[in-house]
C-alpha cells in the first residue's frame, strides 16, 4: 500500500473515531442524565410525613458537616400556633 | 427552579471521567508506541488530542451547571478553591484540584515548544494525578456513586488504565534490559 493511502486512510479513521466518540458522549451525557434522575429524581422524589414534615432524599450540607446535633429542620406551622421545631441528637 | 442543573451537572461530570479515561488510555498507548498497521500513531495522537479537548468541554460544563444549580448551591469561590465547599469539602476540593490541573496541562500543551519536549512530557505526567483525583471526587462527592452502573464503570476505568500502567511499564523494561545487558 502507498504511503499516501495510508495516511490518507490513518486521517478518515481518526476522523469518523472523533466523530464516534463526540456522538457517544452527546448520547452518554443524555443517558446519564436520565439515570441521574432516575436515581435522585429532586423535587418529585420529596416525601411528605404524616406529621406534616417532608424529606426529599438530596444531599443536604447540613448533613454532611458532621454536627453532634445532627441538623434539624423547621416546619411552618399550619395554624395560628408557633412554629414546631424539631431537632436531631446522636 | 427544577433539577435539572443538578442532573446536568452530575451527567457531565459522569462524561467527563469517562473520557478523560479514554484519554489517559490513548496517551498511555502513544507513549508505550503500540504499533497497529490500521491505527498509525499520527491518527491514534488525533483521536487522543480530541478525547481531550472533549473532556475539558464536559468538565466546562459539570462547573457551568453545578454553579448554576440550586438544589446544592455552590458560590464562585467554593468551586475555585479546594476544600471550601460546605458539601463533602475534601472530595469537591479534590475535583477543584483536578480542574486546575487539567487546565495547567492544557497550557503546557499550548507552549510545547517553548517548554521543550523533557519538562512537558513530565508535565504531562501529571495527567494521571488528575485521573486519580477525578476518580475519587465522583466516588466521593458523587450522589450516583453508590449506583451499580456507576460502580461498574468505576471498576472497569480504573481496572482498564491499571492495565495500560501495568503493560507501559512492562513495556518500557523490556526496551530498557538490552541496553543494561
Amino acid at each position: 500500500m502507498p504511503e499516501s493511502s495510508r495516511v490518507d486512510a490513518g486521517r478518515r479513521r481518526a476522523s469518523a473515531a472523533k466523530r464516534a466518540v463526540a456522538l457517544t458522549a452527546a448520547g452518554g451525557f443524555v443517558v446519564v442524565l436520565g439515570l441521574a434522575r432516575q436515581a435522585h429524581p429532586g423535587a418529585a422524589a420529596t416525601t411528605h410525613r404524616s406529621d406534616g414534615t417532608s424529606s426529599s432524599g438530596l444531599p443536604s450540607p447540613d448533613r454532611e458537616q458532621g454536627s453532634s446535633l445532627g441538623g434539624g429542620w423547621i416546619v411552618p406551622s399550619s395554624g395560628g400556633s408557633a412554629p414546631r421545631v424539631r431537632t436531631q441528637t446522636s | 427552579m427544577s433539577a435539572v442543573d443538578w442532573y446536568a451537572a452530575r451527567a457531565a461530570g459522569v462524561v467527563a471521567y469517562t473520557l478523560l479515561t479514554t484519554s489517559v488510555l490513548l496517551g498511555t498507548l502513544l507513549s508505550g508506541r503500540a504499533r497497529s498497521r490500521t491505527w498509525p500513531a499520527f491518527a491514534v495522537a488525533d483521536v487522543h488530542r480530541f478525547v481531550a479537548l472533549l473532556t475539558g468541554w464536559f468538565v466546562a460544563l459539570h462547573v457551568v451547571t453545578v454553579l448554576l444549580d440550586s438544589v446544592v448551591p455552590f458560590s464562585l469561590a467554593q468551586v475555585l478553591v479546594p476544600d471550601a465547599a460546605s458539601y463533602r469539602p475534601f472530595w469537591v476540593g479534590l475535583g477543584t484540584v483536578a480542574a486546575e490541573l487539567l487546565v495547567a496541562i492544557a497550557l503546557t500543551n499550548l507552549y510545547r515548544k517553548e517548554l521543550g519536549f523533557r519538562l512537558w512530557r513530565r508535565a504531562h505526567y501529571l495527567t494521571f494525578g488528575v485521573w486519580l483525583a477525578g476518580a475519587a471526587h465522583g466516588i466521593g462527592a458523587g450522589t450516583d456513586a453508590s449506583a451499580p452502573w456507576l460502580r461498574l464503570l468505576y471498576v472497569v476505568s480504573v481496572g482498564g488504565v491499571a492495565a495500560a500502567v501495568a503493560w507501559r511499564v512492562a513495556r518500557r523494561s523490556l526496551d530498557v534490559s538490552p541496553g543494561r545487558a
